[in-house]
């Protein structure tokens, strides 16, 4: 049995975000069918990422035959996700209190860039725009450079994830109570959980954001080092590793340095310490001082780019890495799903579809004859081809 | 206060650092009554002022659970509790007499959630769980060039513990549904390494046939796309998708130039008309110059995905920042009122709350007994 097994969910999101909500439901075995508008291009990278798993199914909502199917499906679902801006779900007649009034129980989850509450609430926004707002691009940027973006779409995912709990959250008090609610996640949530080690201020309080092209770790025994073909990443701040690091016949001219005597004279020359480092490690290849590092019990690492994922067996046997025949696409490398669980695995679910895949058979398991869909089809609710 | 979902809910957090702790904070934001189990020198964070926030609402009891007495009450506490939250390396929960099979089989119901850093399988299983490590290792630091550098970036969010809290929270909330409807608990597992690969997302899509992963960042480029210079000094961030139809009517209203929007709107300006693109690029550019970044954000932000790129000390004390309660003060006995993250997820029926602030080492702990009730304190 999957966790989720029997729950129904409509998913009017587009892009990134809203999708990942539907997408985590359905890896926790929620049927999920995502209802795209038919001017919405679909099967870009990011729709091939988050439609997996879904039904897909076209449906114009501005008119109201579609809008009536909408209703009809409605009546079979458990939750509905939309991350329209705020007032725009409302404005096509599928906002919360019109859903809630025809479906008394339903969870209804909102995903939009600032939240609902506050001057922002209407205000449109994208990852990059949650980034800005929230101080992400600036560190990212740097103390001299322009502006500059998280390596990954870490609002995106991450508000899809957190809507996700909280449909889940709703579902349990739902189990408990018989109540439905309404639940939201934002982009600007999430960009300050992220930065909540620095989202923090007090009487006194000091903050060093570290940030820019040129930052390289948090001090000369967290940071990343230059060996001669390619880049590491030393660990040694916690416990012991600095002594462990000494024992290397490499290091040696460092463990006689007075400047490096104690952790505190190393914090007061940490620049120093970096450049010693620094030409110890241009030395000797990556593999060379990883084999030497993890023999001495010195955490480090190589510093891995995207490419190299593909070919890594590990990343394979992990299921991080996945690779599928996909319908229209061919073979399709993607990431696996990333929790396990004992009983109730959560599962990739099927390859993306092309959009509107399931349009018909969706409308035939709700009870619409041949003839209503072609009346659909004709009028433009569904599409005409 | 209003009582959150997982009011009633127990959990036991073992959790030490960034992940765990960060997802005892998501349980209890949520009404969870969360005993943070501490070794007699406490969590390493403590010190950090990130410890008030990840810990705040939680209890925290010292257990040394190298002792006979403190692994009984490890044990018993673990008997009355929903959820068990561990972050050690693989193996060491067990080696400690609190591992998975040993409690799980004592309490069927249990929700035994393990954040390693590396999963039991990885080759990089016995590496500790430091989030640069695990960020290397997940192509985190980018190799950028700048005038002044050439080398991967490093990124100081630590995006792999946050990931694996908010991935493993997920996975409660369903684990939790899952037992109400069928009275079983289980073990749950989300390393680090693992739940970054849900941020690393569409970049890792690759596929045989033709679909050029590029393909939506660059068409989202142009005149008005991107970061620019303003009049203050400070750069505006303007979206891709407020250079396209759907918003740029809007901005070029506000900008007071709707007759730029043909030539703007237009993707091939650039090779039909060089002279007139490279005009409308400085027009562009200048007015950006004529007023601060903030302004521009005033003007245009309402209308269009338009960001200035704030620092985090902006941020704080952002209005709308306030009024959303993106972000709150609490008030911290170590710290005084102190500004931090709110709540990251919104119920309507079932708000939830912060319950307080985080405890000081070991202030609960001589009520651990009694804390769960009798049956904690009666064997």
């Amino acid at each position: 049995m999957m966790a989720l097994e029997g729950i129904r969910v409509l998913d009017l999101c587009i892009v990134l975000a809203g999708p990942t909500c539907g997408r985590t439901l359905a890896e926790y075995g929620a049927e999920v069918i995502k209802i795209d508008s038919p001017t919405r291009p679909a099967s870009d990278s990011m729709w091939i990422d988050v439609s997996r798993g879904k039904r897909s199914m076209i449906l114009d909502l501005s008119k109201p035959e579609g809008k009536a199917v909408f209703y009809r499906l409605l009546a079979t679902a458990d939750v509905v996700v939309q991350n329209f801006r705020k007032d725009v779900a409302d404005r096509l007649g599928v906002g919360y209190e019109a859903v809630q009034a025809a479906k008394p129980d339903i969870i209804y989850a909102s995903i939009n860039a600032f939240g609902y509450e506050g001057p922002w609430a209407t205000r449109p926004g994208f990852e990059q725009n949650g980034q800005a707002a929230t101080g992400i691009q600036a560190r990212e940027g740097g103390p001299d450079g322009p502006p500059s973006l998280a390596p990954f779409p870490v609002n995106d995912y991450g508000t899809g994830i957190m809507a996700a709990y909280a449909v889940m959250l709703a579902l349990y008090e739902r189990s408990r109570t018989g109540h439905g609610q309404h639940v939201d996640a934002a982009l600007a949530y999430t960009g300050s959980l992220l930065q909540s080690p620095f989202l923090i201020d007090f009487a006194g309080h000091q903050r060093q954001d570290i940030g820019g092209p040129a930052a390289r770790g948090f001090s000369a025994l967290s940071l990343l080092y230059q060996a001669q073909d390619s880049w590491l990443f030393l660990e040694a701040s916690h416990h012991d590793a600095w002594d462990r690091l000494l024992t290397l016949p490499q290091f040696a001219s460092l463990a006689g340095d007075s400047r490096f005597a104690s952790r505190n004279l190393r914090r007061e020359h940490d620049a120093d310490l970096i450049d010693g480092l620094a030409r110890i490690f241009a030395e000797d290849t990556v593999e060379q001082w990883l084999a030497r590092l993890n023999r001495a019990g010195v955490p480090a690492v190589r510093n891995a780019a995207l490419r190299e994922f593909y070919d890594d067996p590990a990343l394979r046997e992990a299921g991080f890495v996945v690779t599928r025949e996909h319908e229209a696409l061919g073979t399709v490398d993607q990431v696996g799903v990333p929790a396990r669980l004992s009983r109730t695995p959560p599962r990739m679910g099927h390859p993306s579809q092309p959009a509107g895949a399931e349009t018909e058979t969706i409308l035939r398991e709700i009870g619409y004859t041949a003839q209503q869909i072609a009346g659909l089809r004709q009028l433009g609710a569904i599409p005409r081809s | 206060m209003e009582p959150g979902a997982l009011r009633d809910l127990r959990v036991l957090d073992f959790g030490q650092y960034i992940a765990g702790p960060l997802l005892g904070m998501l349980l209890a934001d949520q009404g969870a009554d969360v005993i943070k189990v501490e070794r007699p020198d406490g969590d390493p964070m403590r010190g950090h002022p990130a410890f008030a926030v990840w810990n705040r609402g939680k209890r925290s009891v010292v257990l040394d659970l190298h002792t006979r007495q403190g692994r009984q009450t490890a044990l018993n506490l673990a008997e009355q509790a929903d959820v068990l939250i561990e972050n050690f390396r693989p193996g060491v929960a067990d080696r400690l007499g609190i591992g998975a099979a040993d409690l799980t089989a004592h309490n069927p119901r249990l929700l035994y959630v393990s954040l390693p850093g590396f999963g039991e399988e990885s080759p990089y299983r016995d590496l500790p769980a430091w989030e640069p490590l695990v960020g290397a290792v997940t192509a985190t630091y980018v190799h950028r060039r700048s005038p002044n550098s050439d080398g991967p970036a490093f990124v100081s969010l630590p995006i792999s513990s946050v990931y694996a809290a908010m991935v493993s929270a997920a996975a409660v909330g369903a684990a939790l549904f899952h037992r109400e409807r069928t009275g079983e608990g289980q073990r749950i597992e989300v390393p680090l390494h693992s739940a970054t690969f849900v941020a690393i997302g569409y970049r890792l899509v690759r596929t045989s046939a033709n679909v050029d992963v590029q393909a939506r960042a660059d068409r989202l480029g142009g005149i008005v796309a991107g970061a620019h210079l303003c009049a203050d000094g400070r750069y505006l961030y303007i979206h891709g998708a407020s250079a396209r139809e759907r918003f740029l009517p809007h901005v070029l209203d506000a900008l007071g130039h709707p007759e730029w929007l043909q030539d703007l709107l237009n993707q091939q300006l650039a090779t039909q008309n060089p002279d007139r693109y490279q005009e409308l690029a400085g027009l562009f550019r200048r007015l950006m110059t004529t007023k601060t970044a903030r302004e521009w954000e005033d003007l245009l932000g309402p209308v269009a995905p338009v960001n200035f790129a704030r620092t985090i000390d902006e941020w704080l004390e952002e209005p709308h920042a306030l009024a959303s309660e993106i972000v709150v003060q609490v008030d911290d006995p170590q710290y005084g009122p102190m500004k931090q993250v709110g709540l990251p997820l919104r119920l309507s029926r079932t708000p939830g709350h912060i319950r307080g602030p985080a405890p000081r080492l070991g202030e609960h702990s001589q009520e651990a007994l009694s804390l769960w009730g009798d049956r904690v304190a009666s064997r």
